[in-house]
């Protein structure tokens, strides 16, 4: 808020025992609810709580929205995987088993602009669930035959040379 | 040619790739690194106790494979190479991993680093885990991430900067509570500067070229 | 925008697509919950709610869908006028005498939650009871969607050779007065 002078300023900000001045004080919340619609803009007993529902709402809604963007996010994906007649589950499990560990958000980033690179993931994902046997993973038909794994998607691999020995 | 629509091989799995969820001797001294690769999230960090903990060393798997399959995997990965030598793979996209999230990015975008993070305005910054990257022809994914080397993300930190201002307000009606709150939180702007792959797809690297991420 | 193929491109991803699906023997209610993905685009990986990507769906056949058990006679759809005293109840098999489309229409609509999309998304419907479907429809159409089951053969559409042909372990009597 601009003040012109400084006796406006202290009257709306410094006088502690009062709180600020009933004009000033009044002025803030109809600030917040300028855009509003109908009594709620002007009426400052409907105002009020307006403002404070608004906030309210504002709060909660900065969770809902990444709440939001998930649902989003995995609903694409598995639109983009049932294109390759990959179901979503079999995706994510393949993915997370052959450990390529691509977010939820980055994996829809790539249905969308990057679809060749999505269907050799839906395509590796597929292999591993035959490789490693998923439930009716052959009711998705003919695997793709241009996947080779080299046995390495499942093959048990020590990282200590001192456990190999004994 | 459509390498990723028709092709899809994967690579002798090199320790590197590894390193990074190879846990600290300081911290988990009876912890070693030792356990299945794929499978659960325990594998990660299994306990096998009486054991004291051993460096990762490299080891090179040997193909038990059909001649050829072992053809057509090393005719893509040459091909993949070619392209590469001659600078023919196009503009790339890299799938980098910052301050716990993923983004996806090609050279000369900026992003944006919600939260506190270190690095400052004009910072060049190398990001070492690229988990994919992609080409016109070929992709390259990480198990996670790509072993060191293969290829390089550079960026400059280009501005750091406050969020808007985030009201949160907490009203309990009826119960004289009411809180409110004005949060700005940071903001860090990156550009990314070039994405190149430097190494060779498919090379194995040096024996004991193994990198750790140390605390 | 480089060249006159990548344009192609976007307008393929743009555009709105016609799918055939072929209602026959097929249970109104599964199909339903399948139709509406497209309706409302939830089948292309850059569905947005507010984007608009829905496509258009012709269904044929609804004349023939099937309903599990006794449906038919026990399923009751509600219908008030308005009026006191206003209020029926119309069998399933009532219903889909008077109008071989409703039963379809309803499951497809119930089948979305109920917002202002609901009714536009709607219009991008098309039932028809048999299979001919006007000239100027059929000409849109380039992708069908797969049926959830396989439409059985019946015994008296069956050819009539094939019948005979047909390995039996025994023969009837030839007094046998088959009903």
């Amino acid at each position: 808020m601009v003040f012109t002078t400084v006796a406006q300023f202290v009257r709306a900000n410094i006088n502690k025992i009062k709180g600020p001045d009933e004009f000033w004080r009044k002025r803030r919340i109809f600030r917040l609810t300028a855009h509003f619609i109908g009594r709620k803009r002007n009426c400052y007993s409907l105002a009020i709580r307006g403002a404070h529902r608004a906030l309210q709402y504002a709060t909660k809604g900065r969770h809902l929205k990444k709440k939001d963007m998930k649902d989003l996010w995995l609903q694409r994906v598995s639109a983009g995987s049932e294109e390759h007649g990959v179901p979503f589950p079999v995706l994510q499990k393949g993915l997370i088993r052959s450990d390529v560990l691509l977010s939820q958000k980055t994996l829809s980033e790539l249905a969308t602009w990057e679809p060749r690179t999505f269907k050799a993931l839906t395509q590796l994902a597929w292999t591993k669930g035959v490789e490693d046997g998923f439930n009716r993973i052959e009711t998705l038909g003919e695997p793709p035959k241009n996947v080779v794994t080299r046995g390495m998607l499942t093959k048990e691999v020590y990282l200590s040379d001192d456990e190999t020995k004994k | 040619m459509a390498l990723t629509l028709v092709r899809i091989c994967t690579r002798s799995l090199i320790k590197p790739i590894r390193s990074s969820i190879v846990c600290n001797p300081k911290i988990f001294p009876e912890r070693s690194c030792v356990k299945k690769l794929h499978g659960t999230k325990a594998s990660l960090f299994p306990s096998t106790s009486g054991q004291s903990f051993t460096p990762v060393k490299q080891e090179v798997l040997t193909d038990d494979l059909s001649k050829e399959e072992k053809r057509f995997a090393d005719e893509t990965i040459a091909l993949v190479n070619e392209q590469i030598k001659e600078n023919k793979e196009g503009r790339l996209f890299a799938v980098i991993h910052v301050a716990g999230k993923q983004f996806k990015v090609t050279s000369e975008d900026i992003i944006v680093i919600h939260g506190h993070w270190d690095p400052k305005p004009g910072n060049e910054i190398e990001f070492e885990k690229v988990l994919a990257v992609g080409a016109k022809d070929f992709s390259l994914i990480g198990r996670p991430v790509l072993p060191l080397g293969l290829v390089t993300v550079k960026g400059t930190v280009v501005e750091k900067d406050l969020s808007h201002t985030k009201t949160h307000f907490i009203l309990v009606r009826r119960k004289q509570h009411r809180r409110i709150n004005f949060i700005r939180s940071e903001h860090t702007m990156v550009r990314i500067n070039e994405i190149k792959i430097k190494g060779e797809v498919g090379a194995i690297e040096n024996e004991e070229g193994v990198r750790r991420i140390e605390h | 925008m480089r060249n006159i193929f990548e344009r192609v491109k976007q307008w393929n991803t743009l555009t709105r697509i016609w799918h055939l699906y072929d209602a026959k023997w097929q249970d109104p209610f599964d199909s339903a919950k399948v139709i509406q993905k497209y309706l409302k685009g939830l089948h292309k990986p850059i569905y947005h709610p507010l984007a608009d990507c829905g496509d258009h769906v012709v269904v044929i056949n609804c004349k023939e869908i099937a309903m599990r058990g006794d449906e038919w006679r026990k399923r009751a759809y509600f219908h008030h006028t308005g009026y006191a005293g206003g209020g029926t109840y119309t069998l399933a098999w009532e219903l889909h005498d008077k109008n071989p489309l409703m039963i379809m229409k309803k499951a497809v609509y119930r089948s979305m939650k109920g917002n202002l999309q609901r009714r536009y998304t709607m219009e991008r419907l098309h039932l028809y009871a048999e299979e001919n479907v006007p000239q100027d429809i059929i000409e849109n159409i380039s992708s069908v969607i797969p049926q959830l089951r396989d439409v059985p053969m019946r015994l008296d559409r069956m050819p009539e050779d094939q019948v005979k042909g047909y390995p039996k372990i025994w023969d009837l009597p030839k007094d046998y007065v088959v009903r």
